[in-house]
Formats: structure tokens, C-alpha cells, sequence
């Protein structure tokens, strides 16, 4: 086995051009000669001229090493099972993110949307059985057990339906309800919300403990509602998206 | 009166048996031979390569480097049986952490006491293997026109090497292109490919049989 420097080693696409004429015996007496001289001066030329003699079987194996290669990594894959796989420090790095992508994707899904538990947000137990009554002439999905009032609401009136922020299509009618009943003439007013101006006012009848707003009464926007004077307010949406 | 026979002995005598079948195995590309080495020796080369905190490697890639290497030196009839292929694995393996250790390193010690076995064989394989990683990084006719000229282009037959040169009268018209043009375009792409391998730093040299 020889070796040869690459530090003295020179490498021309004319130069290998040449050596291939010499090689496939194209060269006139006069340029052979000239070759075989210059491969004798030239130690530059001479190791190019010997590693391109010396690439074929080089190659070659290079070839073979790579087929070996394939032959090791189709016996072994089937022989390691995944759960005797290395354990390295990315993996448990790759599975903390998945989780806490998986994570955040569950209290997006469930800490937004109408299935919040109850215990977590004990209004929403309202908001189920408001979806019973304002959606005329869709089957329910769910039904509310019982009426749950809002537990922030300790004095005056409670409102109950709709809960707060609930967001509305232009197509639904709206059921505002509250309790108790009031023993007098009161009235039930829906502002605005950014300019706090009227928007809708309605006079309740004594006993009176629910009102049915009817759809395309007011058009969409941020809204505010309370009755009588509006200790407790709530706020609602009016969209004309469909949801 | 036999002598009764221990159970070292009958392990010993067991492991000198199956040797050569194992041996064979390896060099036909048996896949139960070869998972049944690397299934043996994954546990000490772990142990081993957990004693080079520095490199990179896993011991599933070294054993794997390693096992390619002592198959091929047994196909190659480098390997002459002096020890036992899993002693000729282990060593090759050892010295493939040592060189990757090295490159990661200073020289120390600790490598006085390890040296590294056979490093001419070592260096003959890292050749290769940079040959095959900067071939696969030349424009696609640049390698189909070098494994026609040096005979390589049949996927699945053994590479015929000098011998089997094809002149560029043939590789022309299997190309469609004039003689000339498919030596020009040859000595160019093998012209990227010495560049490519001689330039890569830590070569220092370039082996040939």
C-alpha cells in the first residue's frame, strides 16, 4: 500500500483529460514520450497520474463498503426494537414540548368553548340551557340539568340568561331572564356598550322573569343589559357570522 | 477413563465450532450472522464507548461502522482469524472512538496506552468513506459518467474496477453524445471529485493499493 501526499498534488481537468488519452493509448510517440518526462520531473503530475491509476480500485471498494454498509443497516433495523432505543436527552426535550403543545391545545379547546366544566366556571351551566332556548328548531345537544344563577350575583336581582359575553347571530332570538321575579313594574335596557347610549328598553310587567328579544331587533354590535337600575350588567355580542 | 468436561471447556469448544460458521456467515451477508454479532456485542461496546465522554458517536453507529469494517476485511481476506471476530470487532471498534476522540481533542495520555491498531487499514477505510460522501454530493451526470468510465454504473454487480474501463467511444453513445465532449465532461467531474476528497481538512493522505 502506497501513500501519497495531497499536499504537492495538483488537480487540472486537462491534466486528467491527458491522462486518460495516455491511459486509453491516444497519445502520438511524441506526446507519450513527453507524458512519461513529465511524470517523471513533475511530482504534482506523477501523484495525480498515480491516484487517477489507483481511483477505479478505490472506488471500487468505496462501492462495496457502501453495499456492506446496506447489507449491516437491513440486518440490524429489524433486529432493535424501538423501546431499546437510547434514551438521549432531545427526546425527553422533544416529548415535554409535544405535551405542552397538547396542553395548551386542551385548555384553548375546553377552557373557551361551551364544554367548560361546570365546577370551573359555574355560569356556563346557564349558558348550556340558553343554547336550549335560543336556537329555534335545532335539536339540543346537551340538556342543562337546572338553571344555575350567576354566584357573583348576592343582591338585587340575578341575571341569569344570557351569561356574560355570550356572543349572538344576527338569525337567533335572545332570552333574557333574571331572578327573582321583580313585585314591581321595572324595565329591561340594553345599551351600546361603547357609547353606554339606549339601544332597546322594554317595560316588565310585576312577576315578569323573562323576555324574549326576537331576532334582527338590533343589529350587530357590543351590547350591555341590566334591569332596573343596573346593579349587575351583563354583556352580549351580536355577530352576523355564522358560528 | 474420560476425563468429565468442564463447562468451560464446553463453552470454549462451543464458541471454536461455531466461529468459522459465523465467519462465513459474515461473508456471505448472512442477516441472521450479522444480527446475532451485533446482538452479542452491543452491550460491551456501549461500556466502551461510555469511556469517550468527547465523542459524538452513538454505540449503535460505532458498532454498526465497526461491523461494516470487519466484514469487509474478512471478504477482503484481511481478517486471518488470530483472534476472535468479536475480539477483531471490539478492537476496531476501539479504534474508531480513538480516532473520533482524537478529533475532538488533544492528544493525551490515555492515547499512548490505546493506541491505535492498524491505522493504515483505518485511514485506508475513512478514504473510502469520504469518497463515497463527496461523490454523492456531485451533480448526477458527473456520477453517472464516472461509474461508467470505472464500471461502477450496474447497480447490483461487482464493481469491475481497472479492468473494467470503459472507453468514452462507449460511454458516448450510451450518453449520445460525441466521444470528446464525454472525456471533457468526465475529467471535469473527476477533476471536482479529487478536489472535493483531497481538500477535506484532517486527510493527510491518500491510500492506494
Amino acid at each position: 500500500m502506497e501513500y501519497y501526499n495531497k499536499l504537492s498534488m495538483t488537480s487540472d481537468p486537462r491534466d486528467i483529460e491527458l491522462i486518460e488519452r495516455y491511459l486509453d493509448n491516444l497519445l502520438s510517440r511524441e506526446d507519450r514520450a513527453a507524458f512519461e518526462k513529465r511524470v517523471a520531473e513533475d511530482p504534482g503530475f506523477k501523484e495525480l497520474f498515480e491516484l487517477r491509476k489507483a481511483l477505479p480500485s478505490l472506488m471500487a471498494n468505496a462501492r462495496k463498503l457502501e453495499q456492506t454498509r446496506k447489507e449491516v443497516r437491513h440486518s440490524i433495523k429489524t433486529t432493535i426494537p424501538i423501546f431499546s432505543m437510547p434514551l438521549r436527552p432531545a427526546y425527553f426535550a422533544w416529548a415535554a414540548v409535544v405535551i405542552l403543545l397538547l396542553g395548551i391545545c386542551f385548555i384553548y379547546f375546553f377552557a373557551t368553548k361551551e364544554g367548560r366544566p361546570p365546577e370551573n366556571k359555574p355560569s356556563d351551566v346557564a349558558s348550556k340551557q340558553d343554547t336550549l332556548i335560543l336556537i329555534p328548531g335545532e335539536k339540543p345537544a346537551f340538556k342543562a340539568n337546572k338553571m344555575v344563577a350567576d354566584s357573583g350575583n348576592h343582591e338585587g336581582i340575578y341575571l341569569v340568561l344570557p351569561p356574560e359575553g355570550r356572543i349572538f347571530n344576527t338569525g337567533d332570538s335572545i332570552l333574557f331572564s333574571w331572578m327573582p321575579s321583580p313585585d314591581t313594574t321595572t324595565d329591561l335596557n340594553i345599551l351600546f356598550r361603547a357609547t353606554q347610549k339606549n339601544a332597546y328598553r322594554t317595560i316588565l310587567k310585576p312577576g315578569q322573569k323573562k323576555f324574549t328579544l326576537q331576532q334582527g331587533t338590533l343589529r350587530p354590535g357590543n351590547y350591555e343589559w341590566y334591569i332596573g337600575i343596573g346593579k349587575k350588567r351583563r354583556t352580549f355580542t351580536i355577530t352576523n357570522v355564522s358560528m | 477413563m474420560d476425563r468429565p468436561v468442564t463447562k468451560i471447556e464446553t463453552e470454549v469448544h462451543t464458541s471454536i465450532e461455531l466461529e468459522p460458521e459465523l465467519i462465513n456467515g459474515l461473508r456471505t451477508g448472512n442477516s441472521s450472522s450479522i444480527r446475532s454479532v451485533y446482538k452479542r456485542n452491543l452491550p460491551s461496546i456501549k461500556k466502551m464507548v461510555q469511556q469517550f465522554p468527547a465523542i459524538i458517536l452513538e454505540a449503535e453507529d460505532v458498532l454498526q461502522e465497526g461491523l461494516v469494517r470487519t466484514i469487509t476485511n474478512i471478504r477482503e481476506g484481511k481478517f486471518r482469524g488470530a483472534s476472535s471476530v468479536h475480539s477483531y470487532l471490539y478492537a476496531i471498534c476501539r479504534n474508531i472512538c480513538l480516532k473520533e476522540s482524537r478529533k475532538t481533542r488533544k492528544l493525551e495520555a490515555a492515547d499512548l496506552l490505546y493506541p491505535v491498531e492498524d491505522s493504515m487499514e483505518e485511514h485506508h477505510f475513512d478514504l473510502l468513506n469520504l469518497i463515497i460522501e463527496k461523490k454523492k454530493d456531485l451533480d448526477p451526470k458527473c456520477i453517472e459518467i464516472i461509474d461508467l468510465r470505472f464500471g461502477l454504473n450496474k447497480e447490483n454487480e461487482t464493481p469491475t474496477g481497472v479492468s473494467g474501463m470503459i472507453s468514452f467511444a462507449e460511454i458516448a453513445e450510451i450518453i449520445g453524445i460525441q466521444a470528446d465532449n464525454a472525456r471533457q465532461r468526465f475529467s471535469r467531474c473527476l477533476e471536482k471529485l479529487i478536489s472535493a476528497v483531497t481538500n477535506t481538512p484532517g486527510l493527510w493522505n491518500i491510500t492506494t493499493n
